[in-house]
């Protein structure tokens, strides 16, 4: 099979399904992460699998019963997915308390999923990242994380585990940075929609595995020529918690553009900030999430700018043109919008708004924002 | 039902109030000509450590409901969405963004009179609610101000241990607070006078509105919710001695109704609870509904908390702490509220201590639209209530400050809906 094959299979069904049938003959723990700055590595050093959760493909029923349809789609996904217990195979549930509607997640699904209710964990960390108070707090809630993996598991975290897995993790992230390097340098080599089938890949697979196939791909890229470009370039950035629909992404193209780079969650604001190797491998984690390199919205450290750094992203790609892709409802993204915007003007980078729900965004309407925006770009 | 004109019978101290918080909202405009420095907090403030400084304060949130009850809020939403505000952010957010891009911007003109306020030196954010950091980070940056921030843990363990973790964690940075309104205001921190504010002034009125509440428990009911969501404002904005007799006249007022048999609602049918913060722009319209159905609304922890246990935590129980150290109050007041809690403790502390302490038929659960805080698993409460209780639950999905999410007659239908629940159990 070819990496394209394999990576494929991985995100050709949904990822439960998948998961599933895998856990009738496997021993391997599964734990589930929702909300954005789980540390998986933790869950790794213990021989689980940590796997980032999604909402499905499917129209969202159950999870309606539960939260008004003006709540965001990740969290009605993810509780409509745990109401039908599709994720009852999980060993565990992580959800990082990174926005009102996560934290609200918590109480919501252990009353509507009474198979999670045991294995639910919440785990919060401090919003003001650059504060005296801020590291050792974290390192108590890594702890009292650590203390329950390890009852989850049914055995001890040691240092060296912990940094194995560090090490595996920022392996992984070298690899997906040079990928985003050469997809920089060589513009349309592959499709946005490729793009984010590889990152998604390795948030839902062993990443010892993912690594394996990024190697093979990126081997098979360096001796691959760029084709013909000269479509307009597009940065993409947006869907904080989750995948931008794969509609959207082949529009881009179709019409004309070519999405250089992203500032997306499956994309590059997963795995651009690596740990840094300490001593204390928890320390490095802790570290890993005060110093994240994309500012986020639900986090607050007025010296690193959301808008500036996507000024930045897009200036580093040469001419091209922003599109921010709002998940409706997200309220930290609504919030900072206006910032992003101000900045994108402010240095002559054209910008677009698109804003996507679960199973009602109407693509044709898109396409002609899309379309004129790439035209405009253009000159045309 | 019958659209009589029957109205509510207000408490006759609520009158006052207006003109009490004119007066709060003129101070803090006339701040700088008088040397003092004016802080916009968003976000459950410690309001009290900048009074103490003698620091022009006010909480925005405060500022926009006062817009929404004016009926001006769509003014300032409009500015705020023109340039870029989603409608999808809080309301409230984008009213007082509205009001700052024109004060910024040199055009207090185009601000009312009324809600005219100076721009602030810096902003203080908490959040208890996470988007009260992102308005105030918005506002630090259409003013270009310093701006300081209170990360408050969400208390996912309810144990007094975990629980007590977090209250340190919180005075903790209020020890920086104090360095940082040292530096903004340039003069040492006044300790006296915030132990004054904290151990007096705040403990008065907690304790007042406490037998407040506890009177207003009795049947029929002496003062409805819409009466003491009215006389919220002072209580947990202004830190003066004359808010200190604005309740004291209060009490005595409610005690002279029980005296004399005067009820909020004459014939009061239905009694029912408000949770959530209100449809701002429609409290007369809606109290004016419900008085002509025969609708007591009684009580709700937005308003009435000062009776519920949560309330009374506000100040910590003897032996916590070192004493008479007035941070780790203001940190345990901070700290404690139901925005940082567990569902099961706002059921216990929120919810249940309310529907027997009043006696309620039906729940009104308001679901603010552009409000996560508020909105956020009011569809399990509402269902918790009715197995729990055995009284009926209704969502109402309207919005705190933006009136394009109210649909009149859709709220009618749900109250009515509401009351033939409770109707059908009575019977």
């Amino acid at each position: 099979m070819d990496v394209w094959s394999e990576l494929v299979t991985v995100t050709s069904q949904p990822y439960y399904e998948r998961l599933k049938k895998g856990k009738e003959d496997a021993a391997k723990k599964i734990i589930g992460c929702f909300g954005l700055y789980v540390p998986e590595e933790m869950i790794h050093a213990l021989g689980m699998l940590p796997v980032v959760l999604f909402c499905g493909p499917e129209p969202i029923t159950l999870g309606d019963l539960h939260w008004q349809a003006y709540m965001c789609s990740p969290v009605r996904g993810i509780t409509d997915l745990a109401c039908k217990g599709q994720l009852d195979f999980l060993d565990g549930m992580v959800i990082h308390d990174c926005c009102h509607e996560i934290r609200g997640s918590v109480d919501v699904l252990k009353l509507s999923a009474p198979n999670l209710r045991s294995v639910i964990k919440p785990m919060w960390f401090p919003k003001i990242l650059k504060r005296k108070q801020t590291k050792p707090r974290i390192m108590e809630e890594l702890n009292i994380f650590r203390d329950w993996l390890q009852q989850v598991a049914g055995q001890e975290m040691t240092a060296e585990s912990l940094q194995r897995s560090i090490q595996v993790y920022n392996e992984n992230r070298d690899l997906l940075i040079k990928l985003y390097d050469i997809r920089r340098s060589k513009p349309g080599i592959l499709s946005a929609k490729q793009v984010q089938h590889i990152v998604l890949a390795g948030m839902q697979m062993p990443k010892e595995e993912h690594n394996e196939l990024l190697k093979k791909l990126l081997a098979e890229l360096a001796s691959t020529k760029a084709p013909k470009d000269n479509s307009v370039k597009i940065v993409l950035h947006g869907s904080l918690c989750n995948e931008v629909p794969g509609n959207i992404l082949d529009i881009i193209e179709q019409v004309g553009g070519t999405v250089v780079d992203d500032d997306l969650y499956v994309g590059s604001r997963y795995f651009v900030t690596k740990a840094p190797l300490l001593i204390d491998p928890l320390e490095a984690l802790a570290d890993r999430y005060i110093n994240m390199i994309p500012p986020c919205p639900t986090t607050q450290n007025p010296s690193n700018d959301l808008g500036q750094y996507l000024v930045n992203m897009a200036n580093r790609s040469g001419p091209s043109g922003v599109i921010n892709i709002i998940t409706k409802f997200c309220e930290a993204h609504c919030h900072i919008y206006p910032w992003i915007r101000y900045a994108l003007r402010d240095a002559g980078i054209p910008e677009l708004l698109i804003e996507t729900e679960h199973g009602v965004t109407s693509f044709a309407p898109v396409k002609t924002r899309i379309q004129t925006f790439v035209e405009m770009i253009r000159g045309e | 039902m019958a659209a009589e004109q029957k109205r509510y019978n207000r408490v006759r101290c609520t009158d006052g109030i207006s003109a009490m918080m004119d007066k709060f909202y003129k101070d803090i405009l006339n701040a700088p000509s008088q040397g003092r420095k004016v802080c916009w907090c968003s976000g459950a403030s410690p309001y009290e450590m900048l009074t103490a400084q003698n620091v022009a304060n006010f909480q925005t949130e405060n500022h926009s409901a006062r817009v929404s009850s004016g009926q001006d809020h769509m003014y300032y939403i409009d500015k705020a969405e023109g340039e870029g505000w989603p409608p999808d952010t809080c309301s409230y957010t984008r009213i007082n963004v509205g009001v700052a891009l024109f004060i910024a911007r040199g055009e207090m003109d185009k601000v009312h009179p009324k809600y005219r306020v100076a721009p602030p030196d810096f902003i203080f954010a908490g959040n208890t609610c996470p988007a009260m950091t992102q308005w105030g980070e918005s506002l630090r940056r259409i003013f270009d101000v310093p701006m300081w921030e209170l990360d408050c843990p969400f208390n996912y363990d309810d144990s007094d241990e975990r629980y007590l973790e977090n209250v340190k964690y919180i005075r903790s940075q209020l020890e920086d607070f104090v360095i940082f309104i040292e530096k903004n205001t340039g003069r040492s921190y006044n300790w006296d006078s915030l132990k004054d504010i904290v151990f007096r002034r705040m403990r008065q009125v907690q304790q007042l509105r406490a037998e407040i509440a506890e009177i207003c428990k009795g049947k029929p009911a002496v003062m409805s919710q819409f009466d003491a969501m009215i006389a919220m404002g002072p209580a947990h904005m202004v830190r003066t001695d004359a808010v200190t007799e604005f309740y004291k006249k209060m009490l005595e007022e409610v005690k002279e109704r029980v005296k004399n048999g005067v009820a909020a609602l004459p014939g009061e049918r239905y009694r029912l609870m408000w949770r959530g913060n209100f449809p701002w722009y429609a409290v007369g319209r809606m109290s004016r509904w419900m008085a002509a159905n025969d609708i007591c609304l009684a009580t709700g922890a937005y308003g009435m908390g000062a009776g519920s246990p949560h309330a009374n935590r506000l100040f910590p129980p003897d032996g916590f702490g070192t004493g008479d150290d007035p941070l780790t109050f203001v940190a345990w007041n901070v700290g404690t509220r139901g925005y940082t809690r567990t569902l099961e403790f706002k059921m216990r502390e929120e919810v249940e201590e309310f529907i027997k302490g009043w006696d309620i038929d039906g729940v009104c659960l308001h679901s603010p639209r552009s409000c996560r805080l508020w909105s956020m698993q009011e569809y399990d409460m509402a269902n918790l209530i009715e197995t729990k209780y055995g009284i009926p639950a209704t969502v109402i999905e309207a919005d705190h400050t933006d009136s394009r999410y109210y649909t009149p007659s859709s709220v009618d239908l749900k109250l009515q809906a509401l009351i033939e629940g409770i109707k059908a159990r009575k019977e």
